[in-house]
C-alpha cells in the first residue's frame, strides 16, 4: 500500500529552489526587457497623444484643445532610442500674439515619414467671409516648418473640414461640411488629395436628407484614393442610424450601403480602415432597452456603461461593392469598447475592453472658466472576437474576466489591454492583473500589479499565459513602476516600445519577443 | 503600549497616510528616483538619486546604486553631474563674482552654448543667477555681464564671428534681454556646423 508523504523542505532547500525559479523567470524568458530613464508624467487626460518612432529618436505628441485661445497646443517631448532619455521639448502649436488669439487654427496632423509631417490648419478670412484649409510640413525633430499650402475652402464660418489619411500615408481626404441651411438638403464634399497635398479629385454629394447641426461623419481613405465616409443620419421621429457611403475618385461612382437594423440596434462604438483597397467596418451593436437580468441593479458601477450586444461586420471591395454585411449577436456585455482591431491572414481580431471612465466636476465653483473634473475608471476586463475576414462571421470570442481595483484620475492608465499579432498570426495581449502581496489569514492587502502576456490561438484557445516577471516592473512591493495599457509602438518585428508609469513618472522601455 | 499610547500611535500612521495620498502626484522630497550620476570621464551610472531641496542639490547628491544600496554622497569636485526627474545637473567651475565658484547648476538649455541656473536663498526669498558656459569650456555668471553686455558676450560666443559681431556691433535684437536668442543663435549655427 502506498502512502502519501509529505515532504517538508529544509529552510535551505527552500532557498534554492526559490532561487531556482527565480533564475529560470529571468534567464528561460521568452521576453527581454530594457527601461529607459524615467520623467516627469505629463497629464495626458484629455489630450490626444501618440507616439512615433524613426531611426533617431522617439517622438511623444500631444495635442489638446484650450478653449482660452480656441485652438491646439501641440507639443512634442523627443527620447534617445539607445536610452530613451528625454531629451527636448518643442512646442509647435500656432504662435500667439499678444493681444488677442491667432485667427488660424490647427487642425491635424499626420506623419509622412520619420519625424517629417504634414500639419494642417485653417483660417477663417473676414473679407471673403469662407475658411480656408492649409497644410504644411513640419519636422517634429527640429521644429522647422515649411510655407503654408492653400488647399481648398468652404464657405461660412461655420463650415468645417475632416481631414485623413491612407495607411500607406500616399494619400489624404478631406471632407468638408457646410454650414447648416435649413432650406437645403445635407450636403458634403469630399476632397481628395495626393502625398503632396495637390488635389486629384473632388465630389460633392447632396444627401436626400433634412440637414443636422450636429454632423456625425467619419472618413477613410486607400492609398489608391478610394473614399469611405460613414454618416449618422437622424430623421424625425426615426431611431438614428449610420449609411456608408464609397467613393472611388478614378471615375467610379457613389455607393451606398445602409447600417441600419431592423430591430433598430444602434452602433455606439466603430472601428475601420482600409486594408490594400478594401474598406473593413467593425461596429459595435446596443439596443435601448438591452440588458440583462439582475445588472439594472448597479450599486458599484460596474454595469454603467453601454451594454453591447452585437457586433457588425462590413466589407466594402475595391470597386465599391459590398462583399459583407454580417450581424453577429453575442450576449450583453457592459461596458465594451474597441481598442484595435487587428487583420491577420484570414481573421480580424477585435479587442475590446470592458471598462468605463465617470467625469465629475471637482469644482465648487459652477461659474469657474477653468472647469477641474475628477476621473474614476473602472475595468471589468476584455473581450475578444475572432471574425472570419471574408464572411465576418463570428468563429469564436472570448470574455476574460478581470478584478481590477477602480482608478482615479489616472487617464486609466493600467486598466486597458495592449494588443499585437505575433510572428505566427497568434493574439498578443498585455494587461495588468493585481495581486495582494500579503499573505496569511489576516492580514493588510498590498496590491500590486503583474505585468500579464496573454497568447490566443487563431482558433481562441489561450496558448499562454503567464505574468511578465523578467519585466522588472510591477510584482514586488519595492517597485513601484507599474505597466502602462495605453502605449505600444512597433520598433522592428518582435520589438516594441511600452510604457511604465509610478503616478509621478513615466518611463518607456523596449520588449523584445525572442521567438 | 497603554491606550493613549495606541491612539497616538495610530494617529501618527493615519497622518503619515495622507500625507502620502496627497501629495502623490507630485516628486516627493526625501524620495529617491531613478536616475544616474556622471562620472568624470562622462560615463553615466543608473541608480536612485535623493529628491532634495533647492537648498540642497547644487551642493551635493545622495546616490545609490539600488533601492536596498548604500547611500553615497558627492559633491561637485566628485563627479561630473546628475540627473533625477527631468533635471540635469552639471558640475560647473564658473566666475562668480567675487570669486570663482563650483557647484551642481541646473541645465536649462543644452547645446555648444549651455545655460545654467543656480538659486539660492537671500533675506527671506528665493533668487536665482544664470551662468553660461561655451564650447572652449568657459564659464561666467551673467550678472557680471551688466555692466559691459556687449564686450562680454561677444567674447563667449567669439567662435561664432558674425554673431560676435553683431553683438559687438550693438545691433538691434542683440542686447541682454534677447539672451535666450542669442543662445539658440548660437546653438543652431553650432548644430549645423557639425552637421556638415
Amino acid at each position: 500500500m502506498n502512502t502519501m508523504q509529505t515532504v517538508k523542505l529544509r529552510p535551505m532547500n527552500k532557498n534554492y529552489f526559490f532561487l531556482f525559479f527565480i533564475l529560470l523567470g529571468f534567464f528561460g524568458s521568452a521576453q527581454s526587457f530594457y527601461w529607459g530613464y524615467p520623467f516627469p508624467q505629463p497629464n495626458e487626460t484629455g489630450k490626444k497623444v501618440s507616439h512615433v518612432v524613426d531611426g533617431k529618436q522617439l517622438y511623444r505628441i500631444s495635442t489638446e484643445y484650450d478653449l482660452s485661445i480656441f485652438n491646439y497646443h501641440v507639443l512634442v517631448d523627443q527620447f534617445s532610442l539607445n536610452e530613451l532619455e528625454k531629451v527636448k521639448s518643442l512646442d509647435l502649436s500656432v504662435e500667439q500674439p499678444a493681444m488677442g488669439s491667432a485667427s488660424l487654427t490647427f487642425k491635424d496632423l499626420f506623419q509622412v515619414e520619420g519625424a517629417d509631417f504634414i500639419f494642417f490648419y485653417e483660417d477663417y478670412n473676414t473679407k471673403t467671409k469662407s475658411n480656408t484649409l492649409y497644410s504644411r510640413q513640419v519636422n517634429i525633430r527640429t521644429g522647422k516648418m515649411s510655407d503654408m499650402k492653400m488647399i481648398t475652402t468652404v464657405d461660412s464660418r461655420n463650415g468645417n473640414f475632416k481631414i485623413a489619411q491612407s495607411p500607406g500615408k500616399l494619400r489624404y481626404l478631406v471632407l468638408k461640411e457646410f454650414a447648416f441651411d435649413k432650406n437645403a438638403k445635407e450636403k458634403v464634399e469630399l476632397v481628395v488629395l495626393d502625398r503632396d497635398q495637390n488635389i486629384i479629385g473632388q465630389k460633392e454629394i447632396e444627401f436626400p436628407f433634412e440637414p443636422q447641426r450636429n454632423k456625425d461623419h467619419e472618413i477613410y481613405v486607400s492609398d489608391e484614393g478610394k473614399a469611405a465616409l460613414l454618416k449618422q443620419i437622424k430623421e424625425k421621429k426615426e431611431k438614428p442610424y449610420f449609411n456608408l457611403y464609397g467613393w472611388n475618385p478614378a471615375g467610379g461612382n457613389l455607393t451606398e450601403v445602409s447600417l441600419r437594423q431592423s430591430d433598430n440596434y444602434q452602433i455606439f462604438q466603430y472601428d475601420g480602415g482600409f486594408v490594400q483597397e478594401d474598406f473593413y467596418f467593425t461596429g459595435l451593436l446596443t439596443h435601448e432597452k438591452s440588458t440583462d437580468v439582475g445588472l439594472s441593479i448597479d450599486l458599484n458601477g460596474r454595469n454603467s456603461g453601454v451594454s453591447g450586444s452585437a457586433l457588425l461586420a462590413l466589407k466594402m471591395d475595391a470597386e465599391g461593392k459590398t462583399v459583407y454585411n454580417q450581424r453577429n449577436d453575442f450576449k450583453i456585455i457592459s461596458n465594451l469598447n474597441i481598442t484595435n482591431l487587428l487583420f491577420g491572414q484570414n481573421q480580424i481580431f477585435v479587442v475590446c475592453d470592458r471598462s468605463y471612465t465617470n467625469k465629475k466636476s471637482a469644482g465648487a465653483n459652477i461659474g469657474q472658466q477653468a472647469k477641474v473634473y475628477d476621473y474614476s475608471y473602472l475595468n471589468n476586463g476584455f473581450y475578444i472576437l475572432g471574425l472570419d475576414k471574408n464572411t465576418g462571421k463570428l468563429q469564436w470570442d472570448k470574455k476574460i474576466d478581470t478584478s481590477e481595483p477602480n482608478t482615479k484620475n489616472d487617464n486609466g492608465d493600467f486598466l486597458s489591454v495592449l494588443s499585437f499579432l505575433d510572428g505566427s498570426g497568434q493574439l498578443v495581449l498585455l494587461y495588468n492583473e493585481t495581486r495582494d502581496l500579503n499573505k496569511g489569514a489576516v492580514h493588510l492587502v498590498f496590491n500590486r500589479r503583474f505585468p500579464m502576456m496573454e497568447v490566443i490561438s487563431s482558433d481562441g484557445q489561450t496558448v499562454s499565459r503567464e505574468a511578465l516577471l523578467a519585466a522588472g516592473i510591477g510584482v514586488t512591493k519595492e517597485e513601484n513602476f507599474e505597466l502602462n495599457t495605453r502605449v505600444l509602438v512597433p520598433v522592428s518585428a518582435n520589438k516594441y516600445i511600452i510604457r511604465a508609469s509610478n503616478r509621478v513618472e513615466y518611463k518607456y522601455g523596449y520588449m523584445e519577443l525572442n521567438p | 503600549m497603554t491606550k493613549n499610547k495606541e491612539m497616538r500611535y495610530l494617529l501618527v500612521l493615519f497622518v503619515l497616510f495622507l500625507t502620502g495620498v496627497s501629495s502623490a502626484q507630485n516628486y516627493r522630497i526625501n524620495n529617491f528616483y531613478e536616475g544616474y550620476i556622471i562620472k568624470k570621464d562622462g560615463s553615466r551610472e543608473r541608480g536612485y538619486i535623493l529628491f532634495t531641496d533647492d537648498s540642497k542639490h547644487f551642493e551635493q547628491v545622495t546616490f545609490k546604486k539600488d533601492k536596498k544600496g548604500k547611500n553615497e554622497r558627492f559633491k561637485p569636485k566628485d563627479i561630473a553631474g546628475y540627473k533625477v526627474a527631468d533635471r540635469v545637473y552639471h558640475s560647473v567651475h564658473y566666475k562668480d563674482f567675487p570669486f570663482n565658484s563650483n557647484r551642481f547648476l541646473l541645465l536649462e538649455t543644452d547645446g555648444c552654448l549651455k545655460k545654467y541656473s543656480y538659486k539660492f536663498y537671500r533675506d527671506g526669498a528665493w533668487a536665482s543667477h544664470t551662468i553660461l558656459k561655451n564650447d572652449l569650456d568657459e564659464a561666467e555668471n551673467i550678472d557680471t555681464y551688466l555692466l559691459d553686455f556687449a564686450k562680454k558676450m561677444s567674447n563667449m560666443v567669439r567662435k561664432d564671428e558674425a554673431l560676435a559681431q553683431k553683438i559687438s556691433n550693438k545691433e538691434k535684437g542683440y542686447n541682454l534681454l534677447a539672451i535666450d536668442a542669442i543662445i539658440d543663435e548660437y546653438n543652431a549655427n553650432c548644430e549645423t556646423e557639425t552637421d556638415e
